[in-house]
């Protein structure tokens, strides 16, 4: 490739362009939003699975710990499971909210590369 | 046939006890040691040139830079900055193990609970001592919404408190369920490979895919507890 030949100035410019050439060549050819949503799917699903789980299973912990210590079974145990799901579901809201606002960012950016420069 | 369980096994490779505490080296500790040292020459190699135009080396060592730059700057914001050498080694051994495991006999050190606990725990602790050192006790309007009127606290601040302590255990059982299910996953289908005998093609092609998915995942999920890791800072620093 003669682009490789080092020839003193103008070089640097030559690899920008070439750099420009293929970041451009490499946006095109990129995936779908589909096709990265569909990969993604799994990752998210999880994450909101756990997120749910982990918030209950954590107050039911407290709520056991409490129980054990106050003596007061099973009572506790039953108000913070309650309150687990609550925040558990909390925080598959904010979750989802968050996501939302990220796929937003993501289409408003290729809809700006879209457009012609 | 071996157990698709057998895998996760810790064998001592060289017993060591102190005063009671078995501290042994195990063959989870011979792969922490392995992705620290790997991580390290990796990115040695990789920066030692200092070229304007990368070999492939250097051009990982700056990709992996500018990812987690990239991270921190969208999800923490400039002052996050400070943090960077942190998240990044935290990003770079959860990736190298989480790779690392992919490679045939080896140990996925990712793949034990106790190990992404120890990591997700210490992310919390930090994240909960800088939120107080930033904030004192303002640190803990966290627990209670702006503007919410004052006698919904008794509902409220109990639920976002649980929200609060359940961060670690969602953030490191995501990382152990997607090591663990995976690596059991491909183990269980090698097997039907081997008892289909001929037939058993087709249990192989499914794997090749299924690996290929593996080391999909095997980054994708360093990435999301980096990330996490990064909104859990922004809010510590931030407060939402």
């Amino acid at each position: 490739m003669s682009d490789n030949e080092p020839d003193g100035d103008g070089s640097l410019e030559r690899l920008g362009r070439r750099l420009d050439a293929v970041r451009s060549r490499r946006k095109r050819g990129e995936r779908t939003p589909e096709e990265a949503a569909n990969r993604e799917g799994m990752a998210v699903g999880l994450r909101i699975a756990v997120e749910l789980s982990a918030a209950i299973v954590v107050g039911t912990a407290i709520g056991y710990g409490l129980d054990r210590w106050l003596g007061t079974r099973p009572w506790l145990m039953l108000v913070f499971i309650l309150i687990g799901a609550t925040a558990g579901f909390l925080q598959v809201y904010r979750t989802a909210q968050e996501l939302d606002r990220r796929q937003k960012e993501r289409r408003a950016e290729a809809a700006k590369q879209q457009r012609p420069r | 046939m071996a157990s698709p369980i057998e895998q996760f096994e810790i064998h001592p490779i060289l017993p060591i006890e102190v005063g009671g505490v078995d501290l042994s080296f195990t063959n989870s500790s011979l792969w922490m040691v392995i992705a620290v040292v790997l991580s390290t020459l990796v990115l040695s190699i990789g920066i030692r040139g200092r070229a304007l135009v990368p070999n492939r080396m250097q051009s990982l060592a700056e990709m992996l830079y500018e990812i987690v730059a990239n991270m921190i700057r969208d999800n923490v914001g400039r002052d996050g900055r400070r943090y960077f050498p942190f998240i990044f080694t935290l990003f770079i051994f959860v990736l190298f193990a989480n790779l690392l495991g992919m490679i045939p006999i080896a140990f996925t050190v990712t793949s034990h609970l106790i190990v992404t606990f120890t990591l997700a725990a210490v992310v919390f602790v930090a994240v909960t001592i800088l939120g107080f050192a930033r904030h004192g006790l303002g640190y803990l309007r966290m627990f209670f919404p702006h503007g919410a009127p004052l006698w919904t606290a008794v509902i409220l601040v109990p639920v976002e408190l649980v929200s609060y302590l359940s961060r670690p255990i969602s953030l490191s059982v995501r990382l152990f369920a997607n090591m663990t299910v995976g690596h059991v996953l491909l183990k269980v289908i090698a097997g039907f490979v081997v008892a289909l005998g001929v037939a058993g093609i087709f249990p192989l092609g499914f794997l090749v895919a299924l690996t290929a998915l593996e080391l999909f995942i095997a980054v994708l999920q360093a990435y999301v507890f980096t990330i996490l890791t990064c909104i859990y800072l922004h809010d510590a620093l931030h407060m939402h």
